[in-house]
């Protein structure tokens, strides 16, 4: 297979996991509960009010390794997915947007664990344009495991795409 | 295996600032094309637009609300074409591409769904689920080791 080809200001990121990170609290049910009021989601194991066990949304995988945005001690907000902001601040792109996601799941997530993740650049692409600007697309993969055992609850693949903004061409 | 719809039943839903913006925070994501409208602008986006996780948190209720009690996802494929804005009435459907025997009692089901405006594709989603054949069972009860899922079609 060939080796992804990737920029020089970001080719020291290529190969290796950055990142690791552990989730600043454990899941936890009325994060669960506010997620399905959110979406709408009307599955009964959200508002049983029964916490036991309680196995998080898919769609929240990633959400449990998104920092809060504001802590007490005035330290400067953590993004979530850092090297994403990384590639972004290296690239000379400072706006992005996710184009896609590819997720696969090997356990539940549930109340009371605490979550391990590590992102990798998997590629980046050459300069292009679309209806956002010029910029480039670039994918993510993130793994998330369990803090405690290391077992693996699932891994994500994101593309964005990072551009300068202004007006479009 | 069980008989059921190949053709899911569309489902219209108007996209309101609060749901973007709810799911925004509820999945943790403080960036600001989806609260800011002034931002949302500057990134030459027509407004805020609906996050990945609340987009598939949708289409996610949407395919288990269909799937039944004791459906699980295993994989999914989300791609986003075009921004989900306040006041867009959105509608989300599906067809079943594939199913397969899985364990005993229980079979895979790949879901193509789409969320769309207009006759435009918002966004679309490859998914796999386990679903069980027979009442009373869920497939979140196969154990970690079991769980291995194959893999999205196309």
């Amino acid at each position: 297979m060939a080796m992804a080809q990737f920029p020089a200001e970001v080719a020291d990121l290529a190969g290796k996991a950055h990142f690791a990170q552990v989730s600043d609290g454990p899941v936890e049910a009325g994060a669960i509960r506010f997620f399905a009021a959110a979406v709408e989601d009307g599955c009964s194991d959200y508002w049983t009010g029964q916490t036991a066990g309680l196995i998080a949304p898919p769609a929240l995988l990633s959400a449990w390794n998104r920092p809060l945005m504001w802590q007490p001690d005035g330290s400067e907000e953590a993004p979530g997915l850092a090297l994403h902001f990384l590639v972004k601040q290296r690239l000379g792109l400072p706006l992005a947007v996710v184009t896609r996601t590819e997720t696969e799941l090997a356990r539940p997530v549930r109340v009371g664990d605490r979550v391990r993740c590590e992102q990798w650049l998997v590629d980046v692409s050459e300069a292009k344009n679309n209806r956002l600007g010029d910029g480039r697309y670039w994918t993510i993969r993130v793994e998330y495991r369990c803090a405690a055992s290391n077992a693996l609850f699932g891994a994500e693949v994101m593309g964005f795409f990072g551009y300068a903004g202004g007006e479009p061409a | 295996m069980s008989d059921f719809a190949q053709t899911l039943a569309t489902l219209s839903r108007v996209v309101t600032a609060r749901d973007i913006v709810m799911g925004a925070a509820a999945s943790r994501d403080w960036q600001p094309q989806h609260h800011d409208h002034d931002h949302a602008l500057a990134m030459n986006l027509p407004g805020i637009i609906m996050n990945a996780p609340t987009q598939t948190g949708w289409l996610h209720g949407y395919a288990l609300q269909w799937a039944g009690q004791g459906a699980r996802i295993g994989r999914w494929r989300l791609k986003m074409n075009r921004p989900v804005c306040p006041g867009m009435t959105v509608n989300l459907g599906g067809t079943v591409t594939q199913r397969k025997p899985a364990w005993d009692g229980f079979e895979w089901v790949w879901l193509d769904l789409e969320m769309w405006t207009s006759g435009e594709v918002c966004s679309s989603m490859a998914m796999l689920l386990c679903r069980p054949n027979e009442p009373n069972r869920t497939a979140l009860a196969i154990g970690d080791a079991e769980w291995v899922c194959p893999a999205l079609l196309g």
